[in-house]
């Protein structure tokens, strides 16, 4: 792990979280997310037993895998919020 | 002695003058828009005033001529812009929403429309639930109704501001590290935030899905524990809501803790004297006062702000532009993705994303996720031991009052300063509540104060005895 984060990483994660942002604003996100990370930083220092996470158990919470309603009902009040549809699909671009 | 206006009316006063056919829901449901009318072009609370209240009063008030009606038949609520109701825009605050038509009911909206609940509106909000003063919403400022120079609050701050200016009833909020609490705080209210799980997240717009719980915003414990109560309940569509269980009995005589060591720099002087004074009321009311220490806490503001925005960037991936929400098209499918969720997200959720993508990215995610997860389970220890000793533990909900619009929405670190002494009930799970305290004068107007009570897991009942208690006095 290097240490801080540089300007042209917010860049980076500007990418993977797919969002553009005009040129001007990365500079502000850099500055905040900088002073952000400054802050939050502070849980380094705090010793943690290595078995800390151990100590929840988690269940998995499972339904029966079955009908739980009937097939179709909902499909059009969904897809009316779809920006683009066809024949019952959502339209996107093609990627390939 | 005159008459109590309708609008002043608590759930309780209300729903026995509804049973009892001394008013309807038709002229209660018409006294609040009329309020609305009058007030909320100054305060902005509401994001919409539905236009169908009146007939929904009316369907109230044939429930009740029916015999069908209960405590909540009639009684006009608002609903903050985050929870779904079939048929009706809900845009999470945010451009990226903004014509967005719930397609189902939040089984907290379906439970409550059972009870015959009359819906108002829709009430603003920061965006996602990602504030503490409403400043984020991408529609309007809310101005807090006790000074129009300040916030209500947030990021319930709409919720907070439509019951202040008496323009509803009670309110429902969201809570994920404060949110429900200190809008209350900020607005002279009662705020719950349950224990997590206690009440169904089906059908909440999600922020940060392990903190996040629905809670009131009334203007008593008695009526925010009525809308708890029709609120709560197992859900099989949340698969982390609690099973339900057999009422507990609640301690004659309570012991609460004072965690003094975390009551230090940074508070301001009068909130502080106001919190030493509420102490003073609980010892007099027989309250034994005992003081703890949380060894952990000063870490809690840096875990949450690490865990929310984590989950968050998790959570708001899904708005991509092509199933629902706000589509701007780009040059192929990754250009609709980037131009749709640049022109949706606004300049805070857009910070949070970027934080918790870095957060969770290759290389970070041992040092501050996983880390936090930890302290996050150190916290949970601490707070059980605590709760061997004490029935509920008392700190401020917030370092300051209500601050000016303005203030601190251009520096993100100060405003997150402001959730110090909230985020550790949502990481902790447990249930906490805002009660007023007294007020404080600022420039000549009086900012009102607040507790804040935090219970072990699903002691909601601890809240309620102990907050009528205090309230009372």
């Amino acid at each position: 792990m290097k240490d801080g984060i540089e300007e042209k990483d917010i860049k980076n994660l500007l990418t993977l979280a797919r969002i553009k942002v005009s040129p001007g604003e990365e500079g502000k996100l850099f500055t905040d997310v900088q002073g952000i990370l400054g802050y939050i930083s502070e849980i380094q220092k705090i010793a943690v037993p290595e078995d800390t996470l151990e100590v929840r158990t988690l269940v998995n919470v499972m339904r029966e895998d079955d009908t739980v309603h009937e097939s179709g009902l909902y499909t059009d009040a969904i897809l009316g919020e779809a920006p683009k549809t066809e024949n019952g699909y959502i339209v996107v671009k093609k990627i390939l | 002695m005159s008459e109590k206006p309708l609008i002043d009316l608590t759930i309780v006063e209300a729903s026995e003058k509804l049973a009892s056919k001394e008013i309807s829901a038709v002229e209660l449901a018409g006294a609040y828009l009329e309020q609305i009318e009058l007030r909320d072009g100054e305060i902005g609370a509401y994001l919409e005033v539905y236009d169908d209240v009146l007939e929904q009063a009316k369907r109230a008030d044939e429930m009740i001529a029916s015999g069908k009606g209960g405590v909540l038949t009639g009684i006009p609520i608002a609903v903050k812009d985050l929870i779904l109701i079939e048929g009706r825009v809900v845009s999470a605050g945010s451009k990226i929403l903004e014509n967005y038509k719930a397609t189902y009911d939040a089984t907290v909206i379906a439970k409550l429309k059972k009870e015959g609940v009359v819906f108002l509106g829709r009430t603003n909000m920061d965006e996602f639930g990602m504030g503490s003063s409403t400043e984020n919403s991408a529609y309007k400022i809310t101005k807090n109704p006790h000074d129009t120079s300040r916030v209500p609050g947030g990021s319930s701050g709409g919720s907070s501001a439509a019951v202040a200016m008496r323009g509803a009833i009670a309110a429902l909020g969201t809570d994920t590290g404060g949110s429900v609490r200190q809008p209350a705080s900020f607005c002279g209210l009662v705020g719950l935030k349950p224990t997590y799980g206690a009440v169904s997240r089906n059908g909440l717009i999600a922020y940060g899905s392990s903190l996040d719980q629905i809670g009131p915003l009334t203007k008593t414990v008695a009526d925010a524990e009525i809308i708890f109560n029709a609120m709560k309940g197992h859900d099989p569509m949340d698969s982390t809501s609690l099973p339900d269980e057999e009422s507990k009995e609640v301690p004659k005589i309570f012991t609460v803790g004072i965690p003094r060591h975390f009551l230090g720099e940074g508070i301001d002087v009068e909130v502080l004297k106001n919190f030493n004074e509420s102490v003073e009321r609980l010892k007099e009311l027989g309250v034994t006062i005992k003081e703890i220490t949380l060894p952990n806490i000063n870490y809690s503001l840096s875990t949450y702000y690490i865990i929310a925005p984590a989950e968050a960037s998790s959570n708001l991936s899904k708005f991509d532009g092509v199933r629902y929400g706000l589509h701007v098209d780009g040059e192929n499918l990754l250009g609709d993705y980037l131009e749709s969720k640049g022109a949706g997200f606004g300049a805070e959720v857009r910070r949070r994303i970027v934080l918790g993508t870095y957060i969770l990215s290759h290389g970070y995610y041992d040092a501050y996720y996983t880390k936090a997860n930890k302290v996050r389970n150190i916290l949970r220890k601490d707070f059980a031991d605590a709760f061997k000793e004490v029935d509920a533990i008392m700190m401020p909900v917030s370092p300051m009052p209500a601050f000016k619009i303005g203030e601190k929405s251009e520096d993100p670190l100060s405003m997150y300063l402001a959730d110090i002494f909230t985020v550790t009930a949502n990481l902790v799970g447990v249930p906490a509540i805002s009660i007023p305290s007294g007020f404080t004068e600022r420039e000549g107007k009086q900012l009102p104060l607040s507790i804040q009570l935090i219970a072990p897991h699903r002691r909601e009942d601890i809240l309620f005895a102990l907050g009528k208690l205090f309230e009372r006095k």
